[in-house]
């Protein structure tokens, strides 16, 4: 499942997708999506994180998360 | 007033214990093989469906459960005496409350230092959990993530773990000894480099359970809940 960031220039292993309506000025960031979709981009974690929006733009960082970091034994 | 009853000598030990991780080792390279010669469309594991993930997981357990048993077995007086596969009184909300405490208190305690001096934080630690936890999309790979995660895995890595090896550990070379070295190989073999602190931690707890009370009952169940509440928490999201 492995995809590179899309910022050029960029190698790094994706670990966020995110998309945008223009009508609602809403871009949403997820955590990376299962599979590539040609209306998302992926991002890696730095990128992800540094993503900003137009003004006048919301920005919807959804890459919720335990409050305190999870860990599964299995 | 009856005879005490008397139980052979076990005559298992670490052998048995070796034998048995190389063979889950094994199993679990040849089921992950199988798996994905029947899934020539996948490349990574991480794409495989839950009810795949499941068969693979048979091919680890089948070596990791099925030497403690037949060894116990042949070797000893059978699974329930030599390893304490039993409950009693608070052994199960023990072990509630130690798997609810150390998934809740011990790792964030643990890991705070370390997202301190690195520039990892709680979604890194998550990922393995959130990249299986993310392939449950209905009731049925719900149902397959709690077989695989919340029953299977808690029972049967605590009768290798804590029942055969730390067991092996303890007669041979002391208690302390049994409870590090079995929580340090049941961290190790989970093969996941930045959750290794959490899980030599929580085997450390586990192991001190099942040394405290002499059964394995609250270790399992503080397996369960140390999973589960990290299910509930990803896919409940």
């Amino acid at each position: 499942m492995n995809r590179a960031c899309a910022r050029p220039g960029c190698g790094e292993n994706a670990a966020a997708t995110f998309t945008y309506d223009y009508r609602a000025r809403t871009t949403w960031l997820d955590h990376l999506a299962g599979e590539a979709h040609p209306m998302s981009y992926d991002l890696c974690k730095v990128h992800a994180d540094g993503l900003s929006v137009p003004r006048g733009w919301r920005l919807e960082d959804r890459r919720d998360t335990t409050p305190y970091g999870a860990a599964l034994a299995y | 007033m009856t005879a005490p009853e008397r139980h052979a000598e076990v005559r298992w030990g670490l052998g048995d214990a070796a034998l048995g991780w190389v063979l889950a080792q094994i199993g679990g390279a040849i089921a992950v093989a199988i798996v994905l010669a029947l899934n020539s469309d996948v490349t990574d594991l991480e794409d495989l469906s839950l009810a795949w993930v499941a068969v693979a997981q048979l091919g680890l357990w089948v070596g990791m459960l099925g030497v403690p048993l037949v060894a116990s077995r042949l070797k000893g007086n059978g699974p329930v005496r030599d390893f304490g596969l039993q409950s009693e009184g608070w052994d199960p909300l023990t072990g509630f409350a130690a798997g609810l405490a150390t998934q809740l208190f011990l790792i964030p305690l643990l890991y705070g230092p370390i997202f301190w001096l690195t520039d990892l934080d709680s979604t890194d630690l998550e990922d393995p959990a959130r990249g299986l936890t993310d392939r449950a999309t209905n009731s049925f790979g719900v149902a397959i993530l709690i077989l695989i995660v919340g029953i299977g895995a808690p029972i049967v890595e605590e009768i290798f773990y804590r029942g055969l090896l730390q067991r092996s550990l303890e007669r041979r070379f002391g208690v302390w000894t049994g409870i590090l070295g079995s929580a340090l190989l049941f961290g190790v073999s989970h093969f996941q480099l930045l959750q290794l602190p959490a899980l030599v931690t929580f085997g450390v707890v586990l192991g001190v359970l099942a040394h405290r009370t002499g059964r394995l009952a609250a270790p399992i169940a503080a397996h369960i809940v140390f999973n589960m509440t990290t299910v509930l928490f990803l896919v409940g999201r």
